[in-house]
């Protein structure tokens, strides 16, 4: 290159660095409007997380378009190594990088790539305009893209094809291995005059930086910042486990004087990264059961365009006008900025209200499917719990059937309002002993609001003390003194009350000196054992699968061999959210069933963690849900075209509603609602 | 203008249970509650300040921990609140509590007052019209509604049999509420913090000058001499005949038997 | 503090722990204590076995009354509408046995306006004696006026006791009474007797929402009052030809010096109540079938001046309107009487009504756990039973009403 077009590309290549440089510092600064959160501990244990997310795309995989993906990303990297010999030959026509100019291998495996990212741009193409999946959104931005990559791929082919033809002694080592590079020097540029060659190789290098600069340029201000944002996002995501993720504040703190997020920027800036790294995939809205039966909440749609263009918005109005949050602002305030800034309109606008809907916010079950989906390690749900708490705490605007769930649970300790004191009642004809009566028994049995009082899951509640029972072990339970655990009451935003339950519960359990707890219910499961220890309750929580399992596995428990059983021969498996994606257990109660003599299992197209919510958990349970549009008849749907004789299931939650399903789709077909354990108490 | 409502901590007598061996109250771990009519006289008096103005003053008469009632009445939104507490005060029947409470009520000054109906606990519905006549105010008690408020009077919806009286009633007033006047708020978690951290006057005899001879043991004219369980408890019955026709007849006459139709 | 436990008796035995209806005794260093919430009940001195629980009264200040100055036993006479209330009727049976284990007279207090022909009725069940006071001041129940009448007719007759129902009226203004009288008062009575030795009146009522009944004594003021629930004691048979005195009397109030005035009446809203008020619930569930059944559950409903509700079950069904859904998630309930058909009794729907006074379950499961919380329980098919009770409900009005037009 002669000097003249060195100079140019030169300020080129300063002006398009600064343009990119600004939209991403701009990104930076508004990340920055959000709250603190501690997420740089562990680095050993973030990095691991990051090359399974990143570099070895460990969710992606996880479906067949995954590997597009796959190629996509390593195509990507490789191109924009290949770019470096190339651009620099802009200001230094001479310089060789070392193991990339004049590698071979180098180019043969960008060159394979190159060719696998058409292949699978077309694929994507081809599913996006032509398949139309509900999840992807037919936008400008995708399109263009599209056509930016191929361009990028195109020139580049067609730069190294001219080198080619022009036999230039670096290209020809460095190119020997590749396919592309020859094949478009023999398709398109045999018989030309070096003269020319040498005029279209500039033309097209010039085209080249003209479409990778602008492309360069268009990533952090489209929604592909994603590419950018990803990697930090696999880096920072979460290190607790999938049940514990819900971080506690003390109301009663003088300091905390908002409850939850009422505002874009009270989001902390790892919760705002989220919005930028979303990749707009949507496997959260493909396995969202709010979404899936016609609810306001759309996940995907929550994180990539509601909060994310509001933040944007509101962000830049707030950097303009030098504020940090809107938190303080007076609506005199407010009323001046708008007239001299007709655009800081946004800052008065509610999150909670204006800009997300109430509805989505109340439709979400908690059921962890689209965090436990989504390959950039967004958080969807404590979202979701941060916005409840700024409607419940702050506002106390939320529906009124949760409002009566928290004043039983408050007065009555359950969320049904059933006397308090009736809560050891089940246990009385089975002769279940008291923990405070009892000399130091082996496990406490907490049997939790449903297993006291609901009818269905006393059944479970009876099965798992008859089944303790004839293995030896020795156990009980609190009775009156065990209070609803918090679960629902957390989910649903009111830390406030969550936490005298918490208090309460791990008190009165480390006066009792508990230690080992069995639990029939993944809600009580999960709160004891992932969310007390923050209140000083350490305790070793197990579900009444996995220590029925456990029984039989070490001999404990013995059962009868040929005993005729009354169970239903086909049962089909409902994996409960917090025993399943929460704890990651799935085997127990599967094998439970399969103790079951002659019993068959059969699963669901949506099974283990991709099962399907039954629609109670985070709080639904309390609240009123559209008769059309249940979640628990989609289920319910689901199991039913297995024809099974049962639906095996692991909840007491789950219970209640696929025993409503069943009773709404297929009343006559005596399809029963069965926890395993009360299966195998039938044959003891 | 100052409001005053009278609210009673009381155990939460549907959680009380008989030990079915030794006959007697099971009253470990039973909750204490706001006495729920009182709520809803709290509810009635937050009302009342919306639309009139005034500010509301929770009074309780208990041991220290009767604080905890009044904290919830100060969530639910009442602006201060006052708990009369004295050894003196111990054992005192329904006289000898209003006179105590009257005392307080004329040191706090109010020109309107609310109770509840009466207490869950003991059933009386006599402190409010004790504590009116101590005062020597007008009163109306089993009101289901507030139509309209005057400078000198109020006008209010009193339940009498198959209906109700429409009633004019003179300033100062004490009114007894029914629950129908309005199911109590739930406080919100801001209230609920604010009111753990309130503080609340606490006040003895002799802040309120009640005499010893009129309060307490002493000032109560009536006596329990005894306390005993009752035999009957409500217990299911499956009533059994041949056919519908006996089943219904047999229902019909345990119905009119039991007086309830 | 009155409640003094001598220690050197105590064994620490705990019965007075078991007793004390309010948790306030403790067992400390081997002997009982009283902790703050110690109301000095006097429970715990009967039950314990070595007589080491006292309750000390501090000697009274006030001269007490002179107790043999009041006799005779009083009942108010509550009237509206030219009907004397049942209640008072009831009163006067229970009124006039105790005043023969007195030996004393038994007087009735009658206020009104034009209710002089009421003083029969009060003769021939049971009274000696009428104190009327007739006057368009006292046309309906006051709480200053018939306060001020009470009490002035107390101080001059001065009766040993008077017993009022415990009605909305009774209990407004017996407690005034009490207070301007410096007298005791025992609130909603379900039985009353002479203890055959001190000529006290024992009053017994229940106490702790029914849990528990305390006897309480008044032995040292005059006149001992009680207000007594209705339909509690039995109305003795009138005899007509009974004769008695009427003895006029007028308190001393007038018009302008009574704090309140009725300014209407208003009557008739027995039937479109709205759940929560209702005193009997006929209620639908799944076990209904379907919408063009929900019928016999309004007309079942309607034969007993009730109201009908439903389960959340046959209102998600779309069978009923959501206002009537009784349960965690429609009105909490608790009439008198609840009926309860073809519904299972899931938890949602108990935490909605199980506080009624009498449940009635009909369902064809008997297995369903509804039957757990029933009074009554009926297994049997609710599409004939529900039909069959509307109808005999209606046949036994219509009979009683005939009745009612030949006695008449």
């Amino acid at each position: 290159m002669r000097n003249p077009q060195g100079i140019i590309f030169l300020v080129l290549t300063i002006v398009t660095l600064a343009l990119f440089v600004s939209a991403l510092s701009r990104k930076l600064r508004i990340l920055k409007l959000g709250a603190p959160e501690n997420r740089f501990d562990n680095p050993l244990r973030r990095l691991g997380n990051f090359i399974m997310l990143i570099p070895l795309q460990g969710k992606m995989l996880r479906e067949f378009y995954g590997v597009i993906h796959l190629f996509v990303f390593w195509g990507f990297i490789f191109i924009v190594l290949g770019e470096i010999p190339l651009l620099l030959e802009g200001i230094f026509p001479d310089l060789v990088v070392p193991l990339l100019g004049d590698n071979p291998y180098f180019y043969l495996i960008k060159d394979a790539l190159s060719l696998l990212v058409v292949v699978g741009l077309f694929i994507g193409l081809i599913r996006r305009w032509v398949l139309k999946p509900r999840r992807l959104y037919r936008t400008s931005e995708a399109a263009l893209v599209v056509i930016l990559v191929l361009a990028v791929i195109l020139t580049d082919w067609l730069v190294g094809a001219a080198k080619l033809a022009l036999a230039e002694g670096g290209a020809v080592a460095a190119f020997r291995l590749t396919v592309g590079y020859p094949f478009f020097a023999s398709v398109f540029l045999t018989g030309l005059e070096p003269a020319a060659l040498a005029m279209f190789r500039d033309m097209v290098w010039w085209l080249h930086v003209f479409v990778f600069f602008g492309f360069f340029i268009y990533i952090p201000n489209s929604k592909h910042l994603h590419v950018l944002a990803a990697p930090f996002n696999g880096y920072f995501a979460s290190l607790q486990p999938a049940g514990a993720q819900i971080p506690t504040f003390d109301p009663l703190a003088e300091e905390v004087d908002e409850y939850g997020v009422g505002r874009i920027e009270a989001f902390t800036w790892k919760q705002l990264l989220d919005s930028f790294a979303c990749g707009e995939c949507g496997r959260c809205m493909d396995s969202c059961p709010a979404n899936l039966s016609g609810k306001p909440l759309n996940p995907k749609k929550l994180i990539c365009r509601t909060l994310k263009e509001h933040l944007l918005e509101k962000g830049a109005v707030l950097l303009r006008h030098g504020l940090q949050s809107t938190k303080d602002l007076t609506p005199e305030r407010l009323t001046e900025l708008t007239r001299l800034d007709p655009e800081a309109e946004v800052l008065g606008r509610r999150l909670v209200g204006d800009v997300v809907d109430p509805e989505a916010l109340w439709a979400c079950a908690t059921c962890g499917s689209c965090q436990n989906l989504c390959p950039v390690a967004n958080e969807h749900v404590q979202k979701i719990i941060d916005m409840r708490r700024f409607a419940v705490m702050n506002e106390d605007n939320y529906a009124p059937e949760l409002r009566l769930a928290f004043r039983n649970v408050e007065s009555k300790f359950n969320p049904w309002g059933v006397s308090w004191s009736e809560r050891g009642a089940w246990g009385k004809p089975l002769a279940v002993p008291l923990w405070k009566e009892a000399t130091e028994p082996e496990y406490l049995f907490w049997v939790g609001c449903a297993g006291s009082f609901d009818n269905s899951a006393k059944k479970v509640s009876e099965a798992v003390a008859k089944i303790l029972e004839t293995a030896g072990v020795s156990f009980a339970i609190l009775g009156p003194e065990e209070k609803c655990c918090g679960d629902f009451v957390r989910r649903a935003g009111n830390e406030y009350l969550f936490r005298l339950m918490a208090e309460e519960n791990v008190a009165m359990l480390n006066q009792r000196q508990a230690r080992r707890i069995v639990t029939a219910c993944p809600h009580c499961l999960n709160t004891l054992k992932n969310e007390y220890p923050a209140f000083g309750g350490n305790f070793e929580v197990v579900h009444h699968t996995q220590l029925i399992w456990r029984l039989v596995q070490e001999g404990r428990l013995q059962i009868p061999a040929g005993a005729a059983p009354a169970s239903p021969q086909r049962v089909v498996v409902h994996d409960s959210c917090y025993l399943g994606r929460y704890q990651g257990e799935y085997e127990a109660p599967r094998a439970l069933f399969r103790l079951i003599p002659g019993l068959e299992l059969c699963e669901m197209e949506r099974h283990r963690d991709r099962s399907f919510c039954c629609g109670a958990g985070g709080a639904r349970m309390w609240l009123e849900e559209d008769a059309d549009e249940r979640v628990n008849l989609l289920r319910a749907r689901q199991a039913l075209d297995k024809a099974p004789q049962a639906i095996g299931v692991n909840c007491p939650y789950c219970l209640t509603m696929m025993e409503d399903g069943v009773k709404d789709l297929a009343p006559d077909q005596g399809v029963e609602v069965v926890d395993p354990a009360v299966l195998i108490a039938r044959l003891l | 203008m100052r409001i005053v409502v009278c609210v009673k901590q009381v155990p939460d007598t549907t959680e009380v249970r008989i030990d079915p061996v030794k006959n007697t109250l099971i009253r470990e771990g039973v909750p204490s509650i706001v006495n729920p009519f009182d709520e809803c006289a709290m509810e009635a008096a937050l009302r009342f300040r919306r639309d009139y103005g005034g500010t509301v003053v929770a009074l309780s008469m208990g041991p220290p921990q009767a604080e905890a009632a009044l904290r919830k009445c100060l969530a639910m939104g009442a602006d201060e609140a006052v708990l009369i507490s004295d050894r003196a005060f111990a054992g005192a029947d329904t006289l000898a509590t209003s006179f105590a409470l009257a005392r307080a009520i004329a040191k706090i000054g109010a020109d309107l007052i609310f109770c509840g109906k009466m207490a869950i606990d003991g059933d009386t519905a006599q402190v409010g019209p004790g504590i009116a006549e101590h005062l020597g105010l007008t009163q109306v008690t089993n009101v289901q509604k507030i139509r309209e408020a005057r400078a000198d009077y109020l006008m209010v919806e009193r339940v009498c049999e198959g209906g109700y009286e429409l009633v004019r009633a003179s300033r100062p007033v004490l009114l007894a509420v029914e629950k129908t006047i309005g199911e109590p708020r739930y406080p919100s978690v801001k209230a609920s913090v604010r009111a753990r951290r309130a503080a609340i006057t606490a006040w003895n005899a002799a802040d309120i000058e009640a005499p010893e001879e009129k309060i307490g043991l002493n000032g109560s004219p009536t006596q329990v001499t005894r306390i005993f369980t009752p035999e009957t408890r409500r217990r299911s019955e499956m009533l059994e005949a041949a056919t519908a026709e006996g089943l219904c007849d047999l229902l019909l006459a345990k119905l009119r038997d039991a007086e309830i139709i | 503090m009155s409640l003094i436990i001598h220690k050197e008796l105590c064994d620490g035995c705990g019965a007075c722990l078991e007793r004390c209806p309010f948790g306030a005794l403790e067992i400390v260093d081997g002997a009982a204590a009283a902790l703050e919430t110690c109301t000095s009940c006097g429970a715990c001195v009967r039950v314990c076995p070595h007589k080491a629980i006292e309750l000390i009264r501090k000697p009274r200040k006030t001269a007490p009354v002179k107790i043999q100055d009041y006799q005779g036993v009083w009942v108010f006479i509550e009237q509206s509408d030219g009907r004397v209330g049942q209640v008072s009727l009831e009163l006067l049976s229970e009124g006039r046995k105790l005043a023969d284990e007195l030996q004393t007279e038994l007087a009735g207090v009658l206020l009104g306006d034009g209710v002089e022909a009421m003083a029969r009725e009060c003769f021939a069940y049971g009274a000696d004696k009428v104190y009327l006071a007739d006057d368009p001041l006292y046309r309906r129940y006051r709480t200053d006026a018939y306060t001020d009448a009470l009490v002035r007719l107390i101080r001059r007759y001065k009766p040993a006791v008077i017993l009022y129902g415990a009605t909305n009226n009774g209990r407004d203004f017996a407690a005034r009474i009490a207070v301007r009288i410096n007298t005791g008062l025992t609130a909603d009575c379900t039985s009353l007797a002479i203890d055959p030795e001190t000529k006290l009146l024992m009053q017994t009522r229940p106490a702790f929402g029914g849990n528990v009944m305390a006897t309480i004594l008044c032995p040292n003021h005059r006149p001992q009052m009680a207000t007594v629930r209705p339909k509690v004691m039995k109305i003795a048979a009138p005899d007509h030809g009974r004769e008695g005195e009427i003895v006029r009397f007028t308190g001393s109030l007038s018009e302008e010096k009574i704090g309140t005035r009725i300014l209407d009446v208003v009557r008739g809203l027995g039937r479109d109540v709205n759940l929560e008020d209702a005193e009997i619930i006929v209620s639908g569930g799944r076990g209904i079938g379907g919408p063009e059944h929900y019928h016999l559950i309004e007309e079942l409903a309607e034969a007993l001046g009730g109201v009908a509700g439903a389960s959340r079950a046959a209102v998600d069904a779309g069978w009923t309107p959501q206002y009537r859904q009784v349960g965690q998630t429609g009105k909490t309930v608790s009439p008198r009487l609840y009926i309860a058909c073809g519904i299972s009794g899931a938890i949602q729907h108990l935490a909605g009504m199980s506080a009624s006074e009498t449940i009635v379950a009909i369902n064809n499961d008997p297995a369903a756990p509804i039957f757990r919380v029933a009074t009554y329980g009926l297994v049997g098919d609710l599409h004939v039973i529900a039909p069959l009770l509307t109808e005999k409900i209606r046949e036994s009005r219509k009979s009683a009403a005939a009745e009612t037009k030949v006695g008449a």
